[in-house]
């Protein structure tokens, strides 16, 4: 498949990315855990393991930038960095180094994708960085238990640029979605088991308070 | 020049970073009882350096496992009085362990091209995780992942191959003292696919396949914990036997090369021994390498080209290596005057032979061609010596002290064929 750029004639993807998150456990060598749903469709995921590796530079990384070009997808821009991964991401002490079976120190590679070249556009996207980390915190338990090499990721459905969109997620199975793209395939089961946050928690608590209200106002109006 | 490309794989924690690190470390400085050192460049010899500093310093993390595929370049350097020379290149490929293990990852395009790669390999490297060795030999149950899936992984890639072979045993630390190479080869052998694919190399004139135990640090430099995790223990690092597998590759290669010619056409390859003997029969100083000029020339122009044609539908790979536009008589030449010099030390007395031959081709290294035969009679007299240790260690393919009159008037698969006893495995 070769989507649509953002850059190409219709640029219908324009204003969009895709979180993923790629790591490693004790046992199961590095992999995305989270990616693209149109990425996870195609079983071409794994390209973000090596795109998006950081180096050996110092960890944590800052973001950095990388514009690849597969067959698959066409130009891609990843906006990532590289984080240790600590032990509190499995109800630890945050000042633990989770490490593999012979002690290696893991890292928790997290980012987005975005269809299209769109150099320099690290600055545009840095809150919605800042929510695919709570994506990878949400992500990694259910990770970290498994032994499964036939797992597939956790699949990911776009957020946008403003805010507000972004903030709108979460369904069974699914770590983040706004409306969707065409041709959506469905999603698949996630390594993201794991039990709701505290802010998925409030955003529902919020949205039947605010469904209360409104049924109330409605009530009062029509009976007038 | 030319490069020979050997492909290094192993399932994640098997020690593939750091062996690379710890061979380029024993092999840069040229040794007393050699006349080779290795050679890379700045950026290369930085990384390796600060790889193996970070693996020998107690205070230090394990460096990170390796989530992309890297290449390293190594040219092997020869000193001699007439100057240095570097007649080959050594190109290792470290594969991240998940291109074997994840299914996944061999549906990325990237990775089924590595697959290919693999399979065009002039050597293979494959590194045997020695801890999951140990839990096999101990009855844990990691033992049965290593065996059910992470040496099975290798082995398919090793099947689809005729190359040379080397299994690594890393973390030989680990097995020191407690184990030894014969029961690590008989734990290998029980499993019904590792014995199956070393029974059908030993029917075939492919490669020789070596079992090589290694160790980048050496014994009592790290412990494993209960854990799994190895701890550094403060004694200084002291790698063990890295620098064997890549020695393997061009006595190995030889032999391989040598018999894939014998089976492919043996006519014609009977007929460059006669020309070479010919040659060899006239060796009054001065005259000699005058008569091994012409029998080339005479090959070249007679027999290279058929030779090349058919090589090159039958083995690609090896025509590829061997046939460097017109220098295919060239590396006909070397192949076949390296197995003659190997049956010639056979039927003299060995180790007078051996110091005799060194001394001579060391003194008459004049170019690239010349001092490829001298790094290919070191690594051979090294070869011999290890496996005179390790006997074991061959699992198929012949012996490097046996190679030599037998293969040469006819039969490859004699006495000297390795293929371990089934009897008394577990």
């Amino acid at each position: 498949m070769t989507m649509t750029t953002a850059d190409g004639p219709a640029g219908r993807l324009g204003g969009r990315a895709w979180p993923f998150v790629v790591t490693r456990n004790r046992l199961l060598d590095w992999r995305p855990i989270v990616a693209p749903d149109f990425m996870i469709a195609q079983g071409g995921e794994y390209l973000l393991v090596h795109a998006a590796d950081p180096g050996d530079g110092p960890v944590p990384s800052p973001v950095f930038e990388r514009i690849v070009t597969t067959k698959r997808y066409g130009d891609l821009t990843l906006l990532a960095s590289s984080r240790p991964a600590t032990a509190d991401l499995i109800g630890g002490s945050a000042q633990e180094q989770l490490v593999d079976r012979v002690g290696r120190p893991i890292q928790l590679i997290e980012g987005l994708v975005l269809p299209g070249r769109h150099p320099g556009c690290a600055a545009r996207w840095q809150a919605q960085l800042a929510w695919v980390d709570a994506i990878a915190q949400q992500s990694f338990l259910g990770f970290w238990q498994s032994e499964d090499e036939t797992e597939p990721p956790a699949s990911s459905r776009a957020l946008t640029e403003t805010g507000p969109a972004a903030e709108r997620e979460v369904g069974p199975g699914q770590v983040a979605s706004d409306e969707g793209v065409p041709g959506d395939p469905g999603l698949v089961p996630a390594h993201g088991r794991g039990h709701p946050s505290p802010r998925q928690v409030i955003a529902a608590a919020v949205t039947v308070i605010a469904s209360l209200v409104v049924l109330y106002v409605i009530i009062r109006v029509t009976r007038r | 020049m030319r490069t020979i490309n050997v492909h290094a794989l192993g399932p994640s924690g098997s020690g593939k970073t750091v062996f690379m690190a710890a061979m380029y470390r024993q092999l840069r400085i040229k040794r007393a009882d050699a006349d080779f050192y290795l050679k890379t460049d700045h950026a290369t010899s930085v990384h390796m350096n600060s790889v193996f500093n970070a693996v020998a310093n107690p205070q230090d993390e394990w460096p990170a496992s390796t989530r992309v595929a890297n290449e390293w370049e190594f040219g092997l350097t020869v000193t001699t009085p007439a100057g240095d020379f570097e007649p080959l290149k050594v190109k290792y490929r470290d594969y991240p362990g998940f291109v074997l293990t994840a299914p996944r990852a061999a549906e990325d395009e990237r990775y089924q091209h590595v697959i290919e790669q693999m399979k065009s390999a002039h050597a293979l490297l494959v590194l045997l995780d020695g801890a999951g060795v140990q839990a096999c030999l101990r009855g844990e149950p990691h033992g049965r992942r290593f065996l059910d899936f992470e040496l099975s992984s290798s082995l398919e890639i090793v099947q689809q191959t005729r190359c040379p072979v080397h299994f690594a045993v890393t973390k030989w630390d680990l097995l020191e003292g407690a184990h030894s190479l014969a029961e690590v080869r008989d734990l290998l052998l029980g499993d019904s696919s590792f014995r199956d694919l070393i029974r059908g190399r030993s029917e075939s004139a492919a490669g020789p396949i070596r079992l090589i135990p290694v160790s980048s640090v050496g014994t009592g430099f790290a412990a494993m914990q209960p854990n799994g995790q190895m701890q550094k223990l403060g004694p200084p690092a002291r790698p063990f036997q890295v620098e064997l597998p890549l020695i393997s590759v061009i006595p190995d290669f030889v032999t391989y090369a040598f018999s894939e010619l014998q089976a492919r056409d043996q006519d014609l390859l009977s007929r460059v021994q006669r020309h070479l003997r010919n040659a060899e029969s006239g060796d009054l100083s001065g005259r000699y390498a005058g008569r091994l000029a012409m029998a080339r020339d005479l090959t070249k122009r007679a027999l290279a080209s058929r030779l090349g044609k058919s090589l090159k539908a039958t083995n690609p790979v090896l025509a590829a290596l061997l046939h460097d536009e017109d220098q295919f008589a060239d590396g006909l030449f070397f192949v076949v005057q390296e197995v003659a010099r190997r049956a010639a030390a056979l039927t003299d007395k060995r180790q007078a032979a051996d110091s005799a031959a060194a001394a001579s081709l060391r003194a008459g290294v004049h170019d690239q061609v010349s001092a490829l035969q001298l790094i290919e009679s070191q690594f051979h007299q090294l070869l011999t010596r290890f496996e005179q240790k390790y006997p074991e260690s061959l699992l198929a393919g012949p012996r490097a002290a046996g190679f030599g009159p037998q293969d040469l008037d006819g039969g490859l698969l004699g006495d000297s064929w390795a293929m371990p006893a089934m009897g008394g495995m577990r």
